[in-house]
């Protein structure tokens, strides 16, 4: 499973890695072929979204239909990621412990210090403006979840898992949306907003779902260290990247 | 001359055509996992560039459909990432 590039490949393999570059040069180009000549295709549903701006709450067009138009994509979106979450984490009660920080080097602790609270504000500020500019929960979640990774690559951590605080920080983005939804509905219909107060709950939204998006991020890349501490590996992500002993021995 | 749509048009179908050589050519999983992103990058590219085809207006439903696509492939990866550890540290313990 974990077998690397064959260097001195057998005449046979050579023919067949050259059938399959072959046939996915012919793909491609018969992609290009198709896909090239860009048709204008008319543009029925944004001249809808245009008209329909000033219900939405919100300025920016991806916002308002990320969070408006089309929410039950985004609520679904957030239910993969805490499917994704609930995944990766550990069967038992699983606890990340780094005994001595993977970043040992005191200039990019003191960066860190600098960097940590600069790039907090910056995802508070891509979660506001996204109701007027490009951003929002996505940009911002990515953004908190970087900034955990940087405390705990350069500190001594331990991780649990199963505690309440991270239970509640994973599930918080989805328990809020269907709240919303269900609490703010207009006549009957699921996730339909009153329109005057369409911006606030769009942002309550966005500031459950950006912590549920970071907390997210850092479980899954925690789980992944914590992988790697079962099988004795000093560090997080390395030993991966190398082919198993077993297929060197060889 | 290309115009700017086409020419993003032609990047995301050779990265697309990369990733899915590479996707087939390599035996590594991590690589696989790698060449599927690079995949999946060539179609959100497409995507995008679906989405300027009139001069000034831009079609914000491609924009926010590759949002969302560009997080659940995250979360793929990641998830794909952790079986990958997890069957190394199955067969390393079968070995044994």
């Amino acid at each position: 499973m974990f077998k690397t590039d064959d260097v001195s490949a057998k005449p046979a393999h050579v023919f067949y890695k050259a059938l399959i570059m072959v046939s996915m040069l012919a793909v491609t180009l018969s992609l290009l072929w198709v896909v090239l000549p860009a048709e204008v295709h008319s543009n029925a549903v944004a001249q809808k979204i245009t008209q329909n701006m000033a219900q939405s709450g919100v300025l920016n067009p991806v916002t308002a239909v990320l969070l408006n138009f089309r929410s039950y994509d985004t609520l679904l979106e957030i239910v993969v990621l805490l499917v994704v979450a609930i995944a990766c984490m550990p069967m038992h009660r699983g606890t990340v412990h780094t005994h001595e920080p993977v970043i040992t080097s005191s200039s990019v602790h003191s960066l860190v210090a600098l960097l940590v609270p600069l790039i907090t504000l910056v995802a508070g500020y891509m979660l506001w403006v996204g109701a007027f500019a490009p951003g929002g929960a996505f940009q911002a979640g990515a953004l908190l979840a970087s900034c955990g990774l940087l405390i705990i690559l350069s500190r001594k951590f331990t991780f649990e898992f199963h505690t309440l605080t991270a239970r509640i920080c994973l599930v918080m983005g989805l328990t809020i949306f269907v709240g919303v939804g269900i609490m703010s509905q207009q006549s009957g219909l699921f996730l339909q907003y009153p329109v005057e107060s369409a911006a606030g709950l769009i942002l309550f939204i966005e500031s459950a779902a950006t912590l549920s998006i970071a907390a997210t991020l850092l479980v899954c890349y925690l789980a992944l260290a914590q992988a790697n501490v079962r099988s004795n590996a000093p560090s997080a992500i390395q030993p991966m990247m190398q082919p198993a002993k077993v297929e060197q021995e060889k | 001359m290309m115009s700017q749509v086409e020419l993003y048009t032609f990047c995301a179908v050779i990265l697309l055509g990369m990733g899915m050589t590479g996707l087939i050519l390599n035996q590594h999983i991590i690589r696989k996992i790698i060449a599927l992103n690079i995949m999946g990058i060539g179609i959100f590219m497409l995507l995008i560039s679906t989405a300027g085809v009139h001069s000034g207006a831009i079609d914000p439903v491609p924009h926010a459909m590759v949002l969302t696509g560009i997080v659940v492939a995250v979360a793929g990866s990641a998830l794909a990432l952790n079986l990958a550890a997890r069957l190394k540290d199955m067969t390393e313990q079968a070995d044994d």
